[in-house]
C-alpha cells in the first residue's frame, strides 16, 4: 500500500475544473487572467500541504523516520543516539626532553600532529624500562624482537639493544613497532639468526593514556604519530593508535539499532542482544555473535556453553580491527547491556576483531576499460566486502563474480560488459575466527 | 477577455468584487492587465543579486519550464526616485509582462506609456488592439508603493 499524492499539475486541473463549474462565462485555462493565478496560487499551497502529508507519512515508521522522529522511535526501544566520541590511546615519551624520574602530571595537554589537545587521562613517570627479548631473528638486514609480554613502544623510539652474543644485534637503533610484542630494526652485517646470548632492550620512557579534547574521526591518529608538549618533549603513539573517535550517530546506523531491537525478542544473552550491545559503541560498524557448541574447547574460537565469543569491525575507522581499548569497551557494554546471565562469568566474554583474510584482485581484460568504470567496480568490490561477506563464511567465487558482472558506471549509465579476473581464481576460504576483505586491487590491463 | 473582476477597494488594494452569491466577473483587459503589472515576477540576478530578495510568486513555478510568468518587475521601483531612468524602466518592465498578450493572440498590439503624473507617483497608459482592430485605452495610476488603482 502507498499513498498517492496528486502532482501539481493534477491540483491545478482541479482547482480550474471547479472553477469553471462555478463561473462558467470564465476560462481560468488562458494565460494571463486572474482566475488562472488563482487556480495556480491555490494549487501551490494545496502542495505545500501535500508535502506536509508526506512528509508526515514517512515519519510515521521508524523505517523512514529521521532526526528527533527517528529520535522518539528510539524512545521506545531505550536506545539512545550514540554521542560523538573523542578518540583514546597510549602515547610514549622518552627522555629527551625531560629526564629520568619527571612526573608528568594528569591532564597535561599536548599536541597532536592534527593540531588536537590531547589530554593525559592519569599521572605518568619516566622510568628506566626494559624487557628481556624472548626472540631475537634477522631476515636480509631487519632484526626483529619479539618479547614474551607487550610493550609499551612506539614506532620511532630509539632503544639501545644489549645482551646479544652476536655485537651486530646490539647498539642503539631507532624501532618500527609491528605489534604489541615486537618491533623490528636495521642492523648492518650477517650475524646469526637467532640471536644468542640474553638479548634486552633499554631506555627511559613513559607510557601516557590521553583522551582528545574534541570529538570525530579526525582525533584518531595512528601509530607512530607525534604530539608535542613544551616542557615534556615529543611523545609518539603506540601500536594501537589513538582511536575510537567518532561522530555522532548518523540516521541509518541508529536506524538499524532500533529495527534490530524491534525483531529482538528480549531474552537472556540472546545472539540479538549482545549484538546490540556491541553496537551500542560509537563506532563498532559490524559485530558477530558466535554460538557457543557442547565440547568445543572453550575459548573466543570455540566457545562453550556460558561463554559468548563477540567479533568487532569499524568499517569507518583507518584499521577496521579495533584496538585494545574499543575492545575493553565494547566488553565492558556487553556485560552491562547485554544481561549477562547467571551462569556466565565476565571472563566468559571475548570480544576481539577478527582476523582479515586480504584477498589481492586483479583484472587482466575490462570493457569498458575506462576510469570510471574501474572506480566503480573499485566501489561495488568495497560495497560487496563490507555489505555481502559474513564472519567465518567462505566466499564463493560465484559471489564475487556476480557482483563485480552487476557493476553500473553511475557516471555514464553503462554496466560492464566483459572483464577477465586472474585472482582470486577460486573461492576464498575462510576458517575459524576469519573474515574476508578486499586487498590491493590491480589493472594489469 | 472574459475574467474575474478586481478592482480596488477604499484604500487602494485590488480585491475581488462579490455578484450576489458568484464572484463578479468582466469582459475587457483590466483585470489582466492589473494581474500582469502587479503580480511580482522573479528578478534575475543582475537586477537583484542577493537570492532571498528576487520574490517571485509560487504560482508560477507550473510555468518555468517554458521560461514564461505572470508579472512583472515594476516591484524593483517602489523605492525609486522617480526619474527619467525610472520611467524608461517602468515602460520596459510594464511592456515585458504584458508580452503575453500578443504572444497569446489575444491582443494585435499592446502600447504602453509611462508618465510622472506628480512627485509621489506615475501612470501608465496601455493602449490595447484588439483581434478585430478595436482599441482600449487603459490608465494605471501606480503611486507609492502600495496604492496602485486603475483610473480609467
Amino acid at each position: 500500500m502507498s499513498l498517492e499524492y496528486p502532482t501539481f499539475e493534477e491540483l491545478a486541473g482541479q482547482i480550474r475544473a471547479e472553477f469553471r463549474v462555478q463561473l462558467p462565462t470564465i476560462d481560468p485555462t488562458v494565460f494571463g487572467t486572474w482566475a488562472m493565478s488563482l487556480a495556480n496560487g491555490n494549487a501551490v499551497l494545496a502542495q505545500a500541504i501535500m508535502f506536509i502529508v508526506r512528509d508526515l507519512e514517512k515519519q510515521m515508521f521508524p523505517q523512514t523516520a529521521t532526526d528527533v522522529f527517528l529520535d522518539l522511535w528510539g524512545g521506545y526501544e531505550d536506545l539512545e543516539r550514540l554521542d560523538a566520541s573523542a578518540a583514546i590511546g597510549s602515547i610514549s615519551l622518552d627522555d629527551t626532553t625531560a629526564a629520568v624520574g619527571t612526573t608528568i602530571p594528569a591532564l597535561t595537554e599536548f599536541t597532536g600532529s592534527n593540531g588536537i589537545i590531547y589530554r593525559s587521562t592519569a599521572v605518568a613517570t619516566i622510568t628506566a624500562t626494559n624487557q628481556v627479548m624472548s626472540t631475537l631473528t634477522r631476515s636480509g638486514s631487519t632484526a626483529t624482537a619479539t618479547m614474551a609480554s607487550e610493550h609499551a613502544l612506539a614506532t620511532g623510539m630509539s632503544v639501545v639493544v644489549s645482551g646479544a652474543t652476536q655485537p651486530e644485534y646490539n647498539g642503539t637503533f631507532v624501532i618500527t613497532v609491528t605489534a604489541r610484542d615486537t618491533f623490528t630494526y636495521t642492523i648492518t652485517g650477517t650475524p646469526a639468526t637467532p640471536a644468542t646470548g640474553a638479548p634486552v632492550y633499554d631506555l627511559n620512557m613513559a607510557s601516557i593514556p590521553v583522551e582528545a579534547q574534541e570529538t570525530g574521526k579526525t582525533t584518531n591518529l595512528s601509530t607512530g604519530a607525534q604530539l608535542s608538549n613544551d616542557t615534556y618533549g615529543t611523545a609518539l603513539v603506540q601500536f594501537d593508535g589513538l582511536t575510537g573517535g567518532a561522530a555522532e550517530e548518523t540516521d541509518e546506523p541508529y536506524r538499524a539499532r532500533i529495527m534490530l531491537s524491534r525483531s529482538t525478542i528480549s531474552g537472556v544473552f540472546t545472539p540479538d542482544q549482545v549484538k546490540l550491545a556491541g553496537l551500542s559503541v560509537t563506532g563498532n560498524t559490524r559485530v558477530f555473535v558466535k554460538r557457543a557448541t557442547y565440547g568445543a574447547g572453550g575459548g573466543y574460537l570455540d566457545p562453550e556453553p556460558g561463554e559468548v565469543s563477540v567479533f568487532v569491525l569499524r568499517d569507518n575507522d583507518a584499521n577496521i580491527i579495533p584496538s585494545a581499548a574499543v575492545i575493553a569497551l565494547t566488553k565492558t557494554a556487553i556485560i552491562d547491556d547485554g544481561a549477562l546471565p547467571a551462569n556466565s562469568a565476565e571472563a566468559d566474554v571475548f570480544v576481539q576483531g577478527p582476523s582479515l583474510v586480504a584477498s589481492a584482485f586483479t583484472f587482466t581484460a575490462l570493457s569498458p576499460d575506462t576510469p570510471t568504470m574501474r572506480t566503480a567496480v573499485e566501489n561495488t568490490l568495497i560495497a560487496f566486502f563490507e555489505d555481502t561477506v559474513e564472519f567465518e563464511q567462505t566466499v564463493t567465487e560465484a559471489s564475487f563474480l556476480g557482483a563485480i558482472q552487476n557493476t553500473q558506471d553511475l557516471q555514464t549509465g553503462a554496466f560492464i560488459t566483459s572483464f577477465t579476473l586472474t585472482a582470486p581464481a577460486a573461492d576464498i576460504t575462510i576458517t575459524d575466527g576469519e573474515i574476508a576483505s578486499l586487498g590491493t586491487l590491480t589493472w594489469s590491463i | 477577455m472574459q475574467d474575474v473582476l478586481i478592482k480596488p477597494d477604499a484604500t487602494g488594494i485590488y480585491d475581488l468584487v462579490i455578484d450576489g452569491a458568484d464572484f463578479a466577473s468582466a469582459e475587457g483587459f483590466e483585470t489582466a492587465i492589473a494581474t500582469s503589472l502587479f503580480t511580482d515576477a522573479r528578478a534575475p540576478a543582475v537586477q537583484v543579486q542577493e537570492a532571498q530578495d528576487r520574490r517571485g510568486w509560487v504560482g508560477n513555478i507550473l510555468y518555468l519550464d517554458n521560461g514564461r510568468e505572470i508579472g512583472g518587475l515594476l516591484w524593483i521601483l517602489d523605492q525609486a526616485r522617480i526619474t527619467e531612468d525610472t520611467l524608461n524602466f517602468a515602460k520596459q518592465f510594464a511592456m515585458d509582462c504584458l508580452q503575453w498578450m500578443t504572444d497569446d493572440d489575444v491582443a494585435r498590439s499592446v502600447e504602453v506609456i509611462v508618465n510622472q503624473s506628480d512627485t509621489r507617483s506615475v501612470k501608465i497608459y496601455t493602449n490595447v488592439t484588439t483581434v478585430d482592430n478595436t482599441v482600449l485605452r487603459y490608465v494605471t495610476l501606480w503611486r507609492d508603493t502600495d496604492l496602485s488603482r486603475n483610473i480609467s
